[in-house]
């Protein structure tokens, strides 16, 4: 009995010193189009008002946050990866549990789900594959879903829709991420994509849907399309 | 009072414990090599168990609540679908290969016939979302689900939490499934030192070993791996197998080796269930190898047998059948399932 007290004092101060050095940080994760918050179904006009573009679904997963100091380590998530969903405003706002007074300069991230995640079974939370982020006819996440419809897409109805992924090579989907940050409570993070239906949707590539040559493309692309505010 | 709470609960944890063990340590044999699902990540419960049977017979993972997974996964055909060269799903849409008997899949490490699948878990999707089989989302399974009292209770049971998931859902599907083992066919016996072959089953069993076993490998009677067995392809259905997901041409017309217990109850064979007897499977083997550059190696070299080595090769084949394991009660329809419907 008297060991069960020792042990729970010993917790509760452990746990208090924990709370002291922890600060409250966040990742917050934005879509961007034409310089302002992405709003889902709102028509965007672009190559000289010639095209228009109309975004339905846009959802990913980031992963694997890490941060970095001049190339030393300073900080690594064990958090499972995250699902960003432009309807769920919730989903862009992600707690980042920092230990106090750390110094960086670089913050890197995967785009999607690794390879062993992938072969691990069925997860809940942001990984339940109730949330439309996982294949049914082969196995694998979607890493990164945008559909919608665009003037430039020849499909029925102008549809486009990229579900990229990907977990095996040559066609592995995952992207790493490294940009520089400065050292604010709030990292931003920006996906810009006007210049994704500007200069990577085409006539040519305007459906992806399984992990092949073009998949591993548009994941190049969408990649690039990441920014921090700084 | 008192006393008589610490009985109840005695009993209680005694009867849970007893069909804990009945169910977790899937009792193997000892010529059974070690399971390739991982146990110790997740270990099997009783509750668990029973969700996923109820699942698994319960036609409300279907679009229109008409399909179940028993309905192309009979018990009484080892969980294949027999009478079917294709296995048909919703509104009598007919699908492209014959659905495989389930059994001994924690030794799998993946699933379909071409492999498409990475783990259990996951593989109750395909046939989930496929419109010619269930045309269901697993989105929708869930919303029934939670709508269902009786699976609040099962949920409950098997997770301390009523609410159901995609991933609870997927996972019990897989508790059910992995409990299915076949491992009490004459052969086995034999292996225990229970029996002894026949001659004739003998001259089969070498016969075997000389020219089967190199992918059909004993015990499990596959290398769970994935080979072209020299069958030409059906022009009305050009299914290339794992071709159609990795797009390499070595992989043209491979197809899962599937084990070879149980023959006796999951007729036809081949992935498109072209051939309705095992002596039409041995002749193709002898007689109708079509040569491809995907080819199995093993086949290259024409296997040689006569009639009478054929009828001692199937001989020995019977011995693999398992009847124990398809009237096993512990794996037949539950009385339980609320919507009042069985599977077709």
């Amino acid at each position: 009995m008297r060991t069960f007290f020792v042990w729970i004092t010993m917790l509760t101060f452990v746990s208090l010193i924990h709370q002291n050095s922890i600060a409250q940080n966040f990742v917050k994760v934005e879509a961007i189009f034409q310089n302002e918050p992405l709003e889902l179904g709102k028509s965007y006009f672009f190559n000289t008002e010639k095209d228009c573009v109309k975004i339905e679904i846009l959802k990913f997963y980031l992963s694997d946050f890490s941060l970095w100091n001049n190339k030393v380590l300073v900080f690594k998530s064990t958090q499972l990866p995250v699902l960003i969903d432009l309807k769920k405003p919730e989903s862009k706002i992600l707690p980042l549990e920092l230990p106090n007074n750390l110094t960086f300069n670089t913050i890197k991230f995967n785009l999607g789900i690794d390879s062993l995640t992938n072969v691990s079974g069925a997860f809940g939370g942001d990984l339940d594959p109730t949330n439309g982020m996982y294949w049914t006819w082969q196995s694998g996440y979607i890493n990164f879903k945008i559909e919608g419809t665009s003037s430039i897409s020849p499909a029925r109805k102008n549809i486009f829709q990229y579900h990229l992924g990907g977990y095996l090579a040559p066609y592995y989907g995952l992207r790493e991420i490294k940009l520089p940050v400065s050292n604010p409570e709030t990292i931003h993070i920006i996906l810009n994509l006007s210049s994704f239906f500007e200069y990577v949707a085409s006539k040519e590539i305007y459906q992806v849907m399984s992990p092949n040559q073009k998949a591993m493309y548009v994941a190049d692309e969408i990649a690039k399309l990441f920014s921090v505010q700084l | 009072m008192k006393q008589r709470t610490l009985f109840l609960f005695s009993i209680i944890t005694f009867c849970s414990a007893f069909g804990l063990l009945k169910y977790n340590s899937l009792e193997l044999p000892k010529h059974f090599p070690k399971p390739y699902f991982d146990f110790e990540k997740e270990s099997l419960t009783n509750a668990k168990i029973q969700l996923g049977r109820t699942l698994f017979y319960d036609p409300i993972l279907s679009s229109d609540n008409s399909i179940s997974c028993a309905s192309c996964h009979s018990p009484y055909n080892a969980f294949a679908h027999t009478d079917h060269d294709l296995s048909h799903g919703i509104n009598d849409s007919v699908g492209f290969r014959n659905a495989p008997a389930l059994f001994n899949l924690a030794w799998q490490k993946s699933f379909m016939w071409d492999g498409a699948v990475n783990h259990l878990d996951m593989q109750a999707l395909a046939p989930i979302s496929d419109s010619k089989e269930m045309n269901e989302t697993i989105e929708n399974i869930v919303l029934k689900l939670n709508k269902n009292p009786h699976y609040a209770h099962l949920f409950y049971a098997a997770f301390s939490d009523s609410l159901a998931t995609g991933s609870r859902t997927l996972k019990a599907l897989s508790q059910f499934q992995l409990t299915l083992v076949s491992c009490n066919s004459k052969y086995d016996k034999v292996k225990e030192g229970k029996t002894k072959f026949t001659s004739q089953e003998k001259k089969g069993y070498e016969l075997f070993k000389k020219n089967c076993n190199v992918c059909h490998t004993e015990p499990m009677f596959t290398n769970y791996g994935f080979a072209n067995n020299g069958l030409p392809v059906d022009p009305t259905l050009n299914d290339f197998g794992k071709y159609r997901l990795t797009k390499n041409s070595k992989d043209s017309l491979l197809f899962k080796i599937p084990p070879l217990r149980n023959l006796k109850y999951t007729y036809p064979y081949a992935h498109d269930g072209r051939f309705k007897k095992i002596r039409e499977m041995l002749n193709h083997y002898t007689n109708g190898i079509h040569i491809q550059p995907s080819l199995s190696k093993e086949l290259k070299k024409p296997i040689v047998l006569s009639s009478n080595e054929k009828s001692d090769l199937l001989c020995f084949l019977l011995t693999l059948n398992d009847s124990t394991f398809v009237f096993n009660p512990l794996n037949k329809f539950p009385q339980t399932i609320s919507s009042g419907k069985e599977g077709k």
